[in-house]
């Protein structure tokens, strides 16, 4: 850009009023296929996703908790493959990560599960976001690996 | 030129929330005697040793023993600014004693996740942080981000209430003696924070006078005036506390007018253009900017407020006033005595004289800490004591290494990353010490 052509430099920041859910999603969507299995395994166990993503969060660092990422992982696993086929439609991949939130978790909601809890409804979103890390971590882990202490 | 003033409003901010318990999370074990042999014994579990704690775990140094006097991580930190009911930090949020590289959840990401607990004005403070803008931190996330910290690096399960009164380190280790028991450490680690500068001795003879007392200490109830001596913000703090009560409120500042400013100091010291007026300049500059810098500041958004307290007649502000003495009869208002002969009285005088470092002086043998204009001698590149390679520090003690910053949140991360690297390499090259080997006495 030369130093002649008029630059507009106002910006806008993402809203503060919509639902805190969005918010979260923002987050959770950027998680790796790991932590995202790991949530969707005991997501059925919180009401909310934040709670399962700070669960993850202290299993992931050997914090006892009655359960360990090695068996969180299959759960989710187990969970995302019978879902997932009921989950029509494709990733549109939108630029704005709202956007795709919001589309995700529409086709979430499309598959008619009536027994998804708020925390569910987001992991699968988020997975369904990121399905194609989610199923490449199907194919190429055929353990479970522990965190890098 | 930018002027920016930010409102007072963000200084207001819940305190008490509700956060989650989360589902199957063990409740810590009550701790079992401290142990007598450790690998690494970290002296204070506030923000610093909480920081090093965590950055220690990553490094797989797990045989850690955390002595704090308070029995809890960053116990005495969240007490003083309960006790002057601060609600939000001066930090922005990339300051804090989690963990980088490991991805870890950091605390604006924890602010983001507890979205729907948030006030509307501590969201747009996440937005401005978010879009690389100044913010400040709500007190109440920041501590529940730390039991998060806490919890995932096992910091609660190796915390042992403890007041350590010596630490004498040999060739071979670091022997710690704390009330009712001595611990073995091959390195130890001093966070020791820093202590409320006390009144100089020739303000009153004898025992402090009744009705005076410190800003970490609370203010009665039955005080209907009072006098806040002080320039920075716990100074602030009590004032707006005070009037909030409906007390008259006498401000002495010694300077001649208030400072306000962001964050208390210029974390640009950790940047190329602070580095390098601090870097390999002469001790002596370096004192003279440490003096500079370290000075009393209140943050901006107090600003309105004081100018309106002082405007109405609620807040006296007595600018440029040294103190020369305090006295008070009994039952009678306490009076502060200024140089130029005048007085202040009060039903109740607090002193917010600031802080002296905590240099490891006093526990360290007579000599050892080798303190230099009140600083400790330290390796700048590990921080250990030069006269004790098995002894290092973090926190403000660092100030003559890594600048004024080094007693911020941004400085023990600094710090923290020299420490535990170096901790966890040495103890990586070295052969273990036997379990069973009873512990020394003391040199």
């Amino acid at each position: 850009m030369s130093d002649n052509e008029s630059f507009d430099s106002r910006f806008t920041l993402p809203a503060v009023d919509d639902p805190a859910a969005v918010e979260v999603g923002v987050i959770l969507l950027g998680l790796d296929a790991e932590r995202l299995l790991a949530g969707l395994g005991v997501a059925s166990m919180a009401d909310d996703p934040t709670t399962v993503a700070l669960l993850v969060d202290r299993i992931r660092h050997g914090v006892p908790a009655g359960i360990t990422l090695a068996g969180m992982v299959p759960a989710g696993v187990h969970r995302w493959r019978s879902v997932r086929a009921a989950l029509a439609g494709t990733v549109t991949g939108a630029a704005a990560v709202r956007a795709a939130w919001a589309e995700a978790v529409r086709t979430v909601d499309a598959a008619g599960r009536t027994d998804l809890g708020p925390a569910s409804r987001a992991y699968l979103a988020a997975c369904w976001i990121r399905q194609s890390e989610v199923d490449r971590y199907l194919e190429d882990h055929h353990a479970v690996p522990e965190v890098p202490a | 030129m930018t002027t920016f003033i930010p409102e007072p409003h963000l200084l207001r901010s819940p305190r008490g929330r509700d956060w989650p318990v989360l589902p199957g999370a063990a409740p810590v074990p009550e701790p079992a005697a401290p142990p007598r042999r450790v690998d690494v014994a970290i002296v204070g579990a506030g923000l610093a040793g909480l920081a090093v704690t965590s950055a220690l775990w990553h490094l797989g140094v797990h045989d850690v023993a955390l002595l704090d006097a308070t029995g809890r991580t960053a116990g005495r930190f969240f007490d003083r600014v309960d006790m002057l009911r601060q609600h939000v930090l001066r930090s922005p949020y990339e300051h804090h004693p989690g963990v980088e590289g490991y991805r870890d959840c950091e605390l604006l990401d924890f602010a983001r996740l507890h979205w729907a607990r948030l006030t509307r004005v501590e969201r747009r403070e996440i937005r401005m942080a978010q879009a690389g803008h100044r913010s400040v931190v709500p007190v109440d996330v920041f501590e529940a981000y730390c039991r998060h910290v806490a919890a995932i690096h096992h910091a609660d399960e190796r915390l042992w209430p403890a007041v350590v009164r010596a630490v004498r380190p040999d060739e071979d280790g670091v022997v710690l003696r704390a009330d009712g028991f001595e611990l073995t450490a091959r390195f130890a680690i001093l966070c020791l924070g820093e202590e409320r500068r006390a009144a100089p001795e020739s303000w009153w003879s004898g025992r402090r006078p009744a009705g005076v007392g410190y800003w970490d200490e609370p203010v009665p109830d039955a005080a209907e005036s009072l006098v806040v001596l002080g320039a920075g913000l716990s100074s602030a703090h009590l004032i707006m506390n005070g009037l909030a009560a409906g007390r008259r409120v006498h401000w002495v500042l010694r300077a001649e007018a208030e400072r306000f400013q962001c964050a208390d100091v210029n974390s640009s010291f950790f940047r190329a253009e602070g580095r390098h007026r601090f870097d390999g300049v002469p001790w002596p500059d370096r004192l003279t900017l440490m003096r500079r810098e370290r000075r009393a500041s209140v943050m901006f958004e107090f600003r309105p407020l004081l100018a309106r307290a002082e405007a109405d007649g609620r807040l006296v502000v007595h600018r440029g006033r040294p103190v020369s003495a305090v006295t008070a009869k009994p039952h009678g208002p306490v009076r502060t005595e200024l140089a130029d002969g005048t007085w202040v009285e009060g039903d109740h005088l607090v002193l917010a004289l600031g802080t002296t470092v905590s240099t490891g002086a006093a526990l360290l043998p007579d000599g050892l800490a080798g303190p230099r204009d009140g600083w400790p001698d330290l390796d700048e590149r590990t921080l250990a004591y030069r006269n004790a390679s098995r002894v290092f520090t973090v926190g403000a003690a660092a100030g003559m290494v890594l600048g004024p910053a080094a007693r911020n949140i941004d400085g023990h991360r600094v710090a923290t990353a020299r420490v535990a690297a170096t901790v966890a390499a040495r103890l990586a090259g070295e052969p273990p010490v036997p379990a069973d080997e009873k512990a020394r006495s003391l040199v």
